[in-house]
C-alpha cells in the first residue's frame, strides 16, 4: 500500500494522497523528510489546494522521476538574470491536458501559481507563468490592464513621459 | 525555483483578495520578472512598462541590455535600470561627452552590474569619462571604443586599470601608440579580444609586448597596420589565437607568414586579403599544420594562385567552412580542386573572380553539395547553366550574389526559385532580369534581401508577384527600376510588411501617391529616393507620418520637396540620423528647422540648396554642431561660413567634406 501523506488546508479540510503525488512539491518532500506526515498549509485554500493536487496527481502519474533539481539560488535570484525553467513536457497527451487545466480565470490562474511557488512545483509555476504571459504578447498597455484587471497608477504626465521615452529615449540591443 | 522570500510571499498571501485580484500587487516583484523574461518581443515589453508601477519596477530590475538614443534622458534611464544592465550602448547617444557621462554614471553609483559598453563614434569622450567608467563598473569585461579617432593613449591608460577587461576594440583609435598598448597590455593580462584595424602609429614593438604580456588573446585584429615580419614572429608565440585579422598588411611577405606554420590547431579563422607583398606561396604555409582552420580569406592579394595552393587545401578538408578568393584568376581545373577537397564548404567567395566559367562552377558544386553561401559578383562569364548547376546541386543555398552577371537571364532563376527553397538573400543588380524572374523567386517564401537596381525591365507585374509570398522581405532595391509605378509599391505596402530598407532612387514614375503607399510600412528605417521629380512635399509627409522609426532618409535631386517636407520630418521622424536634402528646394527656414528640431541627426548633406542665403546656414549649423559628425558641403562654402563655427564643428569630431558638384542634373 503506499504511503500517503495527510495535508490540511486553510480552512481545515483534510486532504489524503499518495507519497509520490505529495513529492511533486519539493517543499512537502523536505518537510515530511523530517518524519511528519501531517502537513498543515495554512496558506492554501481548500479550493486550491484541489487544484494543485490534481495537477500533482497527473504528472506522477506520468513522470516516474522526481523533478530537476531546483537551483540553489533561490536566496540570490531577486537579481538573478537566468531564470531556471524545468524539463520541457514532452508527451503530447499530457500537454493537453496541462492547456486544458490552464483554462481558468486570471484569479484562479494567480491562486495557483502563488501557491506553487510556496510548494515549490516548477512545472506548474512553469506552466501558469507561461500562460499568463501568453496572455500578455501582442497586447497594448491598456489591453494588458483590462484583460488583469489592474488598475493604472500612474498619473497621465507620468504615463506621458514613459511613452515618450518609449518611442525616441531607448531601444532593446 | 523561483525565489520569493519567504516574508514576503507569506505577506501576500495572507492578504484578504478581492474576487478579481490584481495580477501586480499579488504577484511579487520576482514573479513579475519572470513573467516579463518569458515575454520576448521588445514592443510587447515596452508596452508592458506602460501597464502600472509595478510592472514598471519589474521592468526595471529585469532589463539587461540597454541602447539609449538621447543625451537628456540617460541620467533618468541609468538611475532606474543601474541594478540590473549588464550591456549599455551609447553609440547612438548623439553629443556625449565626458561630463554628461560622468554624470550619468554617478546617477547609478554602487550598483552597477555593466559587464559591456559600447561608446563606438562617441568622439566626445575622452580619458576623464573612461575613467569614471572603469572606476564606477568593478565587473566591466567589454568595451568598444572603436572609431573614436581622437582617443590616444591617455585613454589607453584609464582603460589600463581595467583589470578584468576581456574584449577591447580600439579599431580607428587613431592617437593610439606602442606606449598606450603597452600600457593596455600591462593593465589588462587577461585581455582575449583586441582590435587594434587603423591604429597607424603601432610598430613592431608594440606588438611584441603585446603577445609577451596578454597570453590569453583569442581574437587579433591587427588589419592595416605599418607592421613587419616581426610581429607575425611574436604573434606565433600566442597559443591560444583563433581568429587573425591582418587585411592590407602590406609590410608583411611570405617570410613573415612562415611563423604562422603548425600553430597546433587552435588557429581558427585567418583574414590575410589585400597583403600586397604575399605571394602564393606565403599563403600556402599558411595553411601548413594549421589542419583546425574554418575560415581562410586571401582575396584581392595578386592574380595568381598556384596549384600548390589548392592541393594543400586538402590539409584542411575536414575543418574548411569558409574560402574567399576574391580577386584571383580561378581556373575551372582549381574550382574542381576546391571541390574535391573541401567538401565541408559552407560558403565560397568569388567576387571579381572574373575568369570563372559555367565549367568550373559545375565541378565545383558537384562536390560541395553543403554551400549555403556562394559570391559571384562580376564573374561576367556565367550563363543561366551556372545557376541550373546551382540549382540542382546546393539545396540549402541560403545567399546568393550575383551583381554584374550580365548573361545570367530569367531562365537561370527558374532553378533557383524552384530548388532552393531556403534562399533568404539574392544579389541581381545589372542582370538582365524581367517579371517572369520575379515569378520564379517569389517562390522562395523565406527571402529577405532583394537587390535588383538596374534591372531596368522589372515592372509592377513583378512587384506584385513577388508581394504575394515573400512576407519576411526586409530589404528591397529597386534602384533605376524605371518601369516601377506607384501601382507597384502599393502591392509592396500590403504584402512586404516587415521591410526596413526601400531603393527607389531613379525610379521616376513614382509619385506622391506612391508615398502614400510607402507611408503604410511601419518598420521601414533606410528610404532612398534619389531623383524622384514628381514627388513633393505631400509625399514627404506622408512618410513623416507613417513611417515613425525612420532612421536614414535620401532626397536628393528631388527638386519639388521644400520647406513643407522639413517642417514634417522635423515634427515627426524624432530618430532620423541621417539625411540628403541636397538639390532640394528648400528655404532658410527649413533648414534651420531639421536640423534645430531633431535630436538624432547625425550625418547631413547639404550641397546645392541655392535657395538657403549663407547667413542661414551660418545659424542651422550653429544649433546642431554638438550632434553632427559628418556634414557635406559644397567647397564654395569653406570660405563663407565663419571660421569658428569651422572649428567647433571639428573640436566635436564632425567631419566635413567639401566638394565640387556641378550643377547640371544627371540623365
Amino acid at each position: 500500500m503506499a504511503k500517503m501523506i495527510k495535508l490540511v488546508s486553510g480552512d481545515g479540510a483534510e486532504f489524503e494522497v499518495e507519497e509520490e503525488v505529495a513529492f511533486q512539491s519539493k517543499i512537502i518532500k523536505d518537510i515530511v523528510a523530517d518524519a511528519d506526515d501531517v502537513i498543515p498549509l495554512p496558506t492554501v485554500s481548500s479550493k486550491v489546494l484541489i487544484q494543485v493536487i490534481e495537477y500533482c496527481r497527473k504528472h506522477a502519474a506520468v513522470n516516474s522521476f522526481p523533478l530537476s533539481p531546483s537551483s540553489s539560488a533561490a536566496a540570490a535570484a531577486s537579481s538573478s538574470s537566468s531564470i531556471s525553467y524545468s524539463k520541457p513536457v514532452s508527451d503530447p497527451a499530457l500537454r493537453a491536458w496541462d492547456n486544458e487545466f490552464v483554462k481558468l480565470n486570471n484569479s484562479s490562474l494567480f491562486d495557483i501559481v502563488i501557491a506553487a511557488n510556496y510548494l515549490d512545483i516548477e512545472e506548474l509555476v512553469d506552466l501558469v507563468l507561461e500562460t499568463v504571459a501568453d496572455r500578455i504578447k501582442g497586447k497594448q498597455a491598456q489591453e494588458i490592464r483590462r484583460q488583469f484587471n489592474i488598475e493604472n497608477d500612474f498619473t497621465p504626465e507620468e504615463e506621458e513621459a514613459l511613452r515618450r521615452e518609449n518611442s525616441w529615449a531607448f531601444q532593446n540591443n | 525555483m523561483v525565489s520569493v522570500p519567504r516574508g514576503d510571499a507569506e505577506a501576500t498571501m495572507n492578504r484578504p483578495r478581492p474576487c478579481d485580484s490584481d495580477m501586480s500587487t499579488v504577484f511579487s516583484l520576482d514573479l513579475l520578472a519572470n513573467i516579463l523574461d518569458r515575454v520576448s518581443d521588445p514592443r510587447d515589453r515596452k508596452s508592458c512598462r506602460l501597464v502600472c508601477h509595478g510592472f514598471l519596477r519589474a521592468e526595471e530590475i529585469h532589463r539587461r541590455s540597454l541602447r539609449v538614443l538621447r543625451l537628456e534622458v540617460l541620467p533618468g534611464l541609468l538611475r532606474r535600470y543601474a541594478a540590473g544592465l549588464e550591456c549599455l550602448d551609447l553609440s547612438a547617444c548623439p553629443a556625449l561627452d565626458d561630463r554628461a557621462f560622468s554624470a550619468a554614471l554617478a546617477a547609478g553609483a554602487g550598483q552597477w552590474r555593466l559587464r559591456s559598453v559600447s561608446l563606438s563614434r562617441a568622439s566626445g569622450v575622452g580619458w576623464r569619462g573612461l575613467a569614471a567608467l572603469v572606476d564606477a563598473c568593478p565587473r566591466l569585461e567589454a568595451v568598444d571604443l572603436s572609431h573614436c579617432v581622437g582617443v590616444g593613449d591617455r585613454e589607453a591608460a584609464a582603460l589600463a586599470n581595467a583589470a578584468g577587461l576581456r574584449e577591447l576594440r580600439l579599431d580607428k583609435c587613431l592617437g593610439l601608440t606602442d606606449v598606450g598598448l603597452a600600457k593596455v597590455a600591462v593593465g589588462c593580462a587577461g585581455l582575449e579580444k583586441l582590435g587594434i584595424k587603423w591604429c597607424l602609429e603601432i610598430s613592431d614593438i608594440g606588438i611584441d609586448l603585446l603577445a609577451k604580456k596578454c597570453q590569453d588573446l583569442k581574437e587579433l585584429d591587427i588589419s592595416y597596420l605599418k607592421i613587419s615580419n616581426r610581429s607575425i614572429n611574436s604573434i606565433s608565440s600566442l597559443g591560444k589565437l583563433e581568429v587573425l585579422n591582418m587585411v592590407g598588411c602590406s609590410f608583411v611577405d611570405d617570410e613573415g607568414l612562415q611563423f604562422l606554420k603548425h600553430r597546433n590547431n587552435s588557429l581558427r579563422s585567418i583574414n590575410i586579403s589585400r597583403c600586397e607583398n604575399v605571394t602564393s606561396s606565403g599563403l600556402t604555409s599558411v595553411i601548413e599544420g594549421n589542419s583546425g582552420l574554418q575560415k581562410l580569406n586571401v582575396g584581392d592579394c595578386f592574380p595568381e594562385l598556384a596549384s600548390l595552393f589548392f592541393s594543400k587545401l586538402n590539409d584542411l578538408k575536414d575543418s574548411l567552412t569558409v574560402l574567399k578568393l576574391d580577386g584571383f584568376q580561378v581556373s575551372a581545373s582549381s574550382l574542381k580542386i576546391i571541390g574535391l577537397n573541401c567538401k565541408n564548404l559552407a560558403k565560397i567567395g568569388l567576387s571579381k573572380c572574373q575568369s570563372v566559367t559555367d565549367e568550373g562552377i559545375f565541378e565545383l558544386v558537384a562536390n560541395c553539395v553543403h554551400l549555403t553561401t556562394i559570391d559571384l559578383t562580376c564573374c561576367h562569364l556565367l550563363t543561366d547553366r551556372a545557376l541550373i548547376s546551382i540549382g540542382d546541386q546546393c539545396k540549402k543555398l541560403r545567399c546568393l550574389r550575383l551583381e554584374s552577371c550580365n548573361l545570367i537571364t530569367d531562365k537561370g532563376l527558374e532553378c533557383i526559385g524552384t530548388c532552393c527553397s531556403s534562399l533568404e538573400e539574392i544579389d541581381l543588380t545589372d542582370c538582365s532580369l524581367s517579371s517572369t524572374a520575379m515569378k520564379y523567386l517569389s517562390q522562395c517564401s523565406k527571402l529577405v534581401v532583394l537587390k535588383l537596381g538596374l534591372c531596368y525591365m522589372i515592372s509592377d507585374e513583378g512587384l506584385v508577384l513577388l508581394a504575394s509570398n515573400c512576407k519576411k522581405l526586409r530589404e528591397l532595391d529597386l534602384y533605376r527600376c524605371v518601369e516601377i509605378t506607384d501601382d507597384g509599391l502599393a502591392a509592396i505596402a500590403a504584402g512586404c510588411k516587415k521591410i526596413q530598407k526601400l531603393n527607389l532612387c531613379y525610379c521616376t514614375k513614382i509619385t506622391d501617391g506612391g508615398l502614400r503607399h510607402v507611408s503604410r510600412l511601419e518598420e521601414l528605417r533606410d528610404l532612398e529616393l534619389r531623383g524622384l521629380c514628381h514627388v513633393t512635399s505631400s509625399g514627404i509627409a506622408k512618410i513623416a507620418m507613417g513611417c515613425r522609426h525612420l532612421s536614414e532618409l535620401d532626397l536628393k535631386r528631388c527638386n519639388l520637396v521644400d520647406d513643407g517636407g522639413l517642417f514634417a520630418l522635423a515634427q515627426y521622424t524624432e530618430n532620423l540620423r541621417q539625411i540628403n536634402i541636397s538639390y532640394c528646394s528648400i528655404s532658410g527656414t527649413g533648414l534651420c528647422m531639421l536640423l534645430g528640431t531633431l535630436k538624432c541627426l547625425q550625418d547631413v548633406k547639404l550641397v546645392h540648396l541655392s535657395l538657403v542665403p549663407i547667413e542661414w546656414f551660418e545659424i542651422a549649423l550653429r544649433a546642431s554642431y554638438e550632434k553632427l559628425k559628418k556634414l557635406k558641403l559644397l567647397i564654395g562654402l569653406r570660405n563663407l561660413l565663419s571660421p569658428l563655427l569651422i572649428e567647433k564643428l571639428h573640436s566635436r569630431g564632425c567631419r566635413i567634406r567639401w566638394v565640387e558638384k556641378p550643377f547640371a542634373a544627371r540623365r
